[in-house]
């Protein structure tokens, strides 16, 4: 097992450097640099651009940039933003990473108790009401554009109950208190995740439900409630938690749509922001931070195979 | 704005911009303005009673850039640097200087400027103090002149101050650094070469009250740039402590009415009174500013009663026209920024003035303000817009009706009913500007039978095509740092750094050489509108619209002082003279 980690762990580092090439490359090939995003009516003069291009060292050819960047990054300096002028990235993406985090697990949340007993509902009430209404929701979920639900909520909640502030204010995240804020955004955020959830956990419980095992079960007269949650969810888990890791690392590495309406700091809205503006330390440091969540977020999901189904071995 | 209404308005109207916005959301405008006469505003009532709670909450475009004067240049940053800091001059809501930290407005009467107009004394006034209490002395303000022309700084501002080093190629001193550090040069070295090659400034505090600025050549404006951010004081011991980060908010020191108390990035920003200060003390005890790009959502924390002040977007606008007590909250105000096509001079057939007028000539201006941007701006046929000096309403009037005289021109040029004309539109990816160059194509296939193709490409992609010339008409402007013409006409000289489509003119470049030096205002003023004809007539770029600034302003915000000089937020200029008086619960 613990060679297993560590393996993975190396190859992560290997992915890692694999994508910081790829991705210094591409960011240098594409036409425009950081200091000419910044205003479409007033390009710099060409003699600012230059002393401005040598001030930062970016008229080395890219190669040069690239070690540099990497003698840099194992000290763990990410450089400065160019956009947000000398703010280390460092700095700039723990204060954006922290709200994501919470917003992402809050949505997180969303979709596991959501997603999951409604597929469960679903496919224990196979094609009554139940299920017909679970259907309902999940397509409906699916379907609409996360920035119409997101609309939709604040609405309901801002403005017709007047349950929350349209804006969701500053400190999200610093207090126990300022948690409950979180829960539109975090709805809106998990809807669509939580209703492929649901349809995944309704299929594979399904699957299941028609197992010899789960026979076994309902013939020695164990409650239907046991038969369902304990000998058939548990193995009808597997393909959705193959599906949750990347669900969550998708849900904690921010969403720039719901980051926007709902005014939320995160690391979604400075990544995007990031290309547009050429803000090449910060383009690099969301890539790695995107590469390196997914991959620990697929390790932590191997890992839980075993757990689930004792048969699975990991070598 | 009644409950049942909003639900399909809302979802209409603020749902769609949303997608817009969020594709616009890093576009920086450059600077935003304000005509000083607004068209409609609430009127102050005479004696206000102000409320127990004193916060302004306001909504900001985005998230500043930096909040370090000399660094700044979006309008996001200096919408707040205007509110924390004072320089030696303010702009009035007349758009005429005033005094601020210097005791009078210098001029050749009171000795303040040399009769040869390169030097200009500022006397400041007696006991003025930082936020922090200390003394602020003249020193402060040699500092902020010196950090312009720092190498490393961004200096797109240190341009306009150029007449204050001396003459040498400060570019140069960057390049001698660079080779410097190819050679291996200790970062001691390099330091020491910093300081030999920096353009010596000719700036000087004889005392701690008295600051000089010798000019290389008479500046009319000089003024006008005294008054701006660049030039705001600063702590160079602050800066020294703290580094690059000095401009947060626990380690920020400014001297304006009010202070940087609270800066959670990307989130909001909080400004309390400056107690120090040394005007009159604001009524307001603080200012909140969110950051929420989102016209859509601004618009609904509005109706929420959690924004005092909001800017409207195009669908917003429509909402307010269409609801009587939100039109009683609208005020809407010409902005001094002109926007219009730059054609590429360098394209073969856009090098015939013919074409050019054709294609200035065939649009319906009116039809694209009115319709198309729902009456958002207001259509324009000059380059200097209304409220500054040197707007001639006559200029372009050759261009109002053109479109039969503009199939004329292009029969004259070899293009008969437009055939044989390829047009080729660069246009940056943002909903406005997509809009726009839909218009504009419709606009010149159907009044003219021009085949026009558009090139969409995201900021930066857009800003390197249009240097290296790979179109032949852009959509752009110009929004003014200083209302004096002297900010606009030099832009299309030959050689001059923002002359995209390399104009050239010998008269006009003579008129605009000319009126740089007069010191005689009037005939100075009447050199640019004379120069200002010629660019016209000439169409390197032909007028669009003017910028317009749309807004809702809750009853209880009284004395608020729409200005042209204000950054990105209604009355952000003169945000000491609001006062929070009824506010509803």
């Amino acid at each position: 097992m613990a060679r297993y980690i560590a393996a993975r762990l190396l190859w992560t580092v290997v992915t890692l450097f694999a994508l910081a090439a790829i991705t210094f490359a591409l960011m240098h090939r594409v036409p425009g640099g950081p200091f000419d995003a910044a205003s479409v009516d007033r390009p710099l003069p060409a003699a600012v651009l230059e002393a401005q291009q040598a001030y930062y060292g970016l008229d080395d050819p890219v190669p040069v940039q690239f070690g540099r960047y990497l003698g840099h990054l194992v000290r763990g300096n990410l450089g400065v933003s160019f956009a947000q002028q000398g703010r280390p990235v460092t700095d700039l993406m723990l204060d954006k990473m922290w709200p994501s985090l919470l917003l992402g697990l809050m949505a997180f949340g969303v979709v596991v108790g959501g997603g999951v007993p409604l597929g469960v509902l679903a496919a224990t009430h196979r094609g009554r009401a139940v299920d017909t209404v679970a259907l309902g929701v999940a397509t409906a979920l699916a379907a609409v554009p996360s920035f119409v639900l997101a609309f939709v909520l604040l609405l309901i909640f801002s403005v017709w109950l007047g349950w929350t502030p349209v804006f969701m204010g500053a400190g999200f995240g610093e207090s126990l208190s300022s948690l409950p804020r979180g829960i539109v955004p975090a709805i809106a955020l998990g809807a669509p995740a939580m209703a492929l959830i649901s349809r995944i956990t309704r299929a594979s419980m399904l699957e299941a439900l028609e197992q010899d095992y789960v026979r076994t079960a309902r013939a020695k007269g164990l409650s239907p409630l046991a038969v369902t949650l304990r000998h058939a969810l548990r193995n009808a888990l597997i393909p959705v938690v193959t599906v949750l890791g990347p669900v969550l690392a998708g849900l904690i590495t921010g969403s720039i749509i719901i980051e926007s309406i709902f005014g939320v700091p995160g690391i979604g809205s400075a990544f995007i922001t990031s290309v547009t503006a050429r803000d090449y330390g910060v383009i690099m440091g969301t890539t790695l931070l995107y590469g390196a969540v997914i991959m620990l977020v697929n390790l932590a999901v191997d890992l839980a195979y075993p757990v689930l189904d004792p048969r699975v071995t990991l070598r | 704005m009644t409950m049942m209404r909003l639900p399909i308005r809302g979802v209409m109207g603020v749902v769609f911009p949303a997608i817009l916005m969020i594709l616009t959301a890093c576009q920086s405008d450059s600077s935003a303005t304000g005509s000083p006469v607004p068209e409609a505003t609430p009127t102050p009532t005479a004696a206000v009673q102000a409320d127990a709670v004193q916060t302004l909450r306001v909504n900001l475009p985005g998230e500043p850039q930096t909040l370090d004067p000399q660094r700044s240049t979006d309008s996001v940053s200096n919408t707040i640097l205007r509110s924390i800091y004072s320089g030696l001059l303010r702009v009035g809501p007349d758009l005429t200087v005033q005094p601020d930290l210097a005791m009078e407005v210098p001029t050749v009467e009171n000795g303040g400027i040399s009769a040869d107009g390169l030097t200009y004394t500022f006397r400041l006034r007696e006991g003025l103090k930082w936020s922090d209490g200390t003394p602020l002395v003249a020193g402060a303000l040699v500092d902020s002149a010196r950090r312009l022309f720092e190498p490393g700084a961004t200096g797109r501002y240190a341009d306009f101050y150029r007449v204050l080093a001396s003459p040498g190629p400060d570019g140069d001193a960057n390049l001698a650094v660079r080779a410097a550090r190819r050679a291996g040069a200790t970062a001691d070295e390099l330091l020491a070469l910093e300081a030999l090659v920096q353009p010596s400034l000719r700036v000087e505090a004889p005392d701690d009250r008295t600051v000089v600025y010798h000019l290389n050549t008479s500046t009319p404006v000089f003024l006008q740039l005294a008054a701006m951010w660049p030039l705001y004081p600063v702590r160079q011991d602050v800066i020294t402590a703290h580094g690059a980060q000095w401009p947060e908010a626990a380690t920020h020191i400014s001297n304006g009415p009010f202070r940087l108390a609270e800066w959670q990035h990307g989130e909001r920003i909080e400004l309390v009174r400056n107690e120090h200060w040394h005007g009159e003390a604001p009524t307001l005890d603080s200012i909140h500013y969110s950051m929420v790009g989102e016209a859509g959502v601004a618009m609904l924390a509005y109706g929420n009663n959690e924004l005092d002040i909001v800017t409207l977007g195009p669908a917003e606008l429509v909402q307010v026209r269409d609801d009587l007590a939100l039109r009683e909250e609208f005020i809407a105000y010409a902005q001094l920024s002109t926007v219009g096509l730059y054609f590429n001079l360098g394209d073969e057939d856009l090098s015939d003035v013919r074409v050019r007028r054709a294609l200035a000539g065939g649009l319906d201006r009116n039809e694209y303000a009115e319709v198309v941007r729902e009456g958002a701006v207001l259509p324009a046929y000059g380059w200097v817009p209304p409220g500054m000096p040197g707007h001639d309403p006559e200029v372009g009037s050759q261009y109002r009706d053109g479109v039969a005289a503009a199939q004329a021109l292009l029969t004259e040029a070899g293009f008969p009913g437009g055939a044989g004309l390829t047009v080729t539109i660069l246009s940056v990816d943002t909903s406005t500007s997509n809009l726009t160059s839909q218009w504009l194509q419709q606009q010149w296939e159907r009044n003219l039978g021009v085949t026009v193709v558009i090139e969409t490409r995201d900021t930066a992609t857009f800003v390197a095509d249009r240097l290296a010339g790979n179109y032949s008409v852009v959509v752009g402007g110009w929004g003014a740092d200083y209302p004096d013409p002297q900010n606009w006409l030099p832009l299309f000289q030959a050689g001059g750094a923002f002359n995209a489509g390399d104009f050239r003119n010998e008269e006009f470049d003579r008129l605009v050489d000319e009126a740089a030096l007069e010191l005689d205002n009037e005939r100075r003023i009447q050199l640019y509108v004379d120069a200002q004809r010629i660019l016209i007539e000439e169409a390197p770029f032909t007028p669009l619209y003017y910028g317009r600034r749309n807004a809702l302003v809750k009853p209880w915000v009284t004395g608020l002082l729409p200005s042209s000089m204000e950054g990105e937020i209604p009355g952000a200029l003169y945000f000491d003279r609001v006062v929070i008086s009824g506010r509803a619960p």
